[in-house]
């Protein structure tokens, strides 16, 4: 028999006090002694053969901090059944009070599910799009696809212009000293060998490629760089690095024409065959793009049309999470840690919003799903297993290994709110031309 | 007369002595090897408050046990009471 009494703290936090009672108490300490005096080894007996009250005497500790456990998850489960509260995250018990004998008490801290009425979320408003692919669209992919397939060879002997690739040896120095040595983590900046260019204003380090233009084969040239205030690698700002550039070799770019053989060669078809391909690859594209802005257009109109409190657990939780996908997105575009530390507050905030936004968002979708009865079955979801597992050229027992097993949920919630959004895109109204 | 506390030195907790107090109210004990049952009889009264009936004692001379290395060594030589409580009388052993 569980007693409970409710404490609102917040519009989503509540503090539960549970109070166990003492016949209960008996029941599952008796439960849990037993299963201690199973196991238990002591000096004389066989396991499972020694007193009771000896085990008790013995195990005392083990065995209370046991009993606690099991009186908190067994109290806990059956409060949130009896109050029928949604709890989304259980933030810790205090006040534990227990006397052999009698009740056990304690409160539970936990965040629940907000409350909120449902917007009207069918016959959302949608622009319409037009899945229209132009020629000029197909004949952008084919050079793109050419562009892919392009070959290098080494140009005749002619002094460098833009356009061209070089392939430079280089080495900075600032005031007679190696950039290697003084800023190690400079990396590229510093020096390399054999290092390819694409010469055009503007690439690599400022004033770099227009001052290697002219040059010839076999050729060195000092250049000397004034790195700007704004720099993105803060060692560098505002210092001059001299740099002594050889041409190792100048390569001109060969784009294959298309032809029935290199139709043939990427797709296994004629020139008309891959022109059509190329088509139908544009517009699934074009497709796809105009189902994620629908998407959006309807995340969005769904976030403004309603507000309501949101549990302060799952908006930390879901902060954490992108504060890491922001630098982690941040380090791969080459963004330095420090400058990163620099923004640590702005980064907080942006992060802060997204993550509000996230979890509003999974309060709707999961309130419409369940109004709508929409779910994804087993079936749905060991399907979209399977095509995760070959989109990474890995087989279904391999995926499963490599993935966390709390990776599954979110991989479900994506799942259902894929559906979710399939169904509104349905029911929503596209204008009129 | 001895302390009580130099005559018992343990009560021994086995399997056997478990059934032996709950079959035949019969506790087991460690006692000092010179005890005596006049003497293990009060201490026992003494220690825990209890009518006793009768004891039966036993000694078990050391062993002669060997090392790993074979070096020869010998266990401790013990003496083991048994003691009959009164009927309805009992011994918490946990206490």
């Amino acid at each position: 028999m569980v007693t409970v009494q409710i404490e609102e703290l917040a519009p989503c936090r509540k503090r539960l006090r549970i109070e166990v009672s003492a016949d209960q108490v008996t029941q599952v300490r008796k439960e849990v002694v037993q299963r201690f005096s199973q196991m238990a080894r002591l000096p004389g007996y066989r396991p499972g053969k020694a007193p009771i009250p000896l085990v008790e005497k013995q195990f005392q500790k083990e065995i209370n901090e046991e009993l606690q456990k099991m009186l908190v998850t067994n109290g806990l489960r059956e409060a949130i059944e009896k109050q029928q509260i949604d709890v989304v995250r259980g933030l810790g018990t205090e006040d534990v009070r227990y006397l052999k004998g009698l009740s056990f008490s304690f409160a539970a801290l936990v965040d629940c599910a907000p409350t909120f009425g449902l917007p009207n979320y069918l016959g959302t408003p949608l622009p319409r799009t037009e899945i229209e692919v132009s020629k000029e669209e197909v004949d952008q992919a084919l050079d793109k696809l050419l562009e892919g397939r392009a070959t290098f060879s080494d140009a005749p002997a002619r002094p460098l212009s833009e356009g061209d690739y070089a392939v430079l040896r280089y080495e900075g120095t600032i005031d007679g000293q190696r950039v290697k040595e003084v800023l190690p983590a400079a990396g590229i900046l510093a020096g390399a060998e054999d290092q390819w260019l694409l010469v055009k204003p503007g690439v690599f380090v400022p004033g770099f490629a227009e001052g290697i233009l002219g040059m010839e084969v076999g050729q060195t040239r000092q250049l000397s760089v004034c790195f700007p205030e704004d720099w993105f690698f803060e060692p560098l700002r505002g210092k001059t690095v001299e740099y002594s550039i050889t041409l190792s070799a100048l390569k001109e770019r060969q784009i294959p024409p298309l032809s029935d053989a290199f139709a043939n060669e990427i797709a296994g078809t004629d020139q008309s065959g891959l022109l059509s391909m190329v088509q139908s690859a544009v517009e699934k594209e074009k497709k796809r793009t105009a189902r994620r802005e629908q998407s959006n257009h309807i995340l969005n109109s769904l976030l403004h049309s309603v507000e309501f409190a949101l549990p302060e657990s799952l908006v930390e939780e879901e902060t954490a999470n992108a504060v890491r996908e922001i630098v982690a997105e941040n380090q791969e575009r080459g963004v330095p840690l420090s400058v990163l530390e620099e923004k640590k507050s702005e980064l907080f905030s942006n992060a802060q919003g997204m993550a509000a936004q996230r979890v509003k968002l999974r309060f709707l979708i999961d309130r419409i799903a369940k109004n709508e009865s929409i779910t994804v079955s087993d079936e749905e979801f060991s399907r979209s297993l399977v095509s995760f597992a070959l989109r990474q050229n890995l087989s279904l027992r391999q995926f499963m290994q490599r993935l966390p097993r709390e990776s599954l949920e979110p991989l479900k919630r994506q799942l259902l709110l894929e559906k979710v959004m399939d169904f509104l895109i349905e029911k929503a109204k596209v204008a009129s031309v | 007369m001895r302390d009580y506390q130099t005559i018992l030195r343990r009560i021994w907790m086995t399997e056997k002595a478990t059934i032996l107090g709950e079959k035949h109210n019969q506790y087991l004990f460690e006692v000092a090897w010179d005890a005596t049952k006049p003497e293990i009889r009060k201490a026992v009264e003494k220690a825990f408050s209890k009518k006793v009936v009768a004891v039966n004692t036993l000694r078990s001379p050391g062993k002669v046990r060997r090392g790993r290395v074979g070096r020869i060594g010998k266990s401790s030589a013990r003496k083991k009471a048994l003691v009959t409580l009164a009927p309805g009388e009992k011994l918490d052993l946990t206490a």
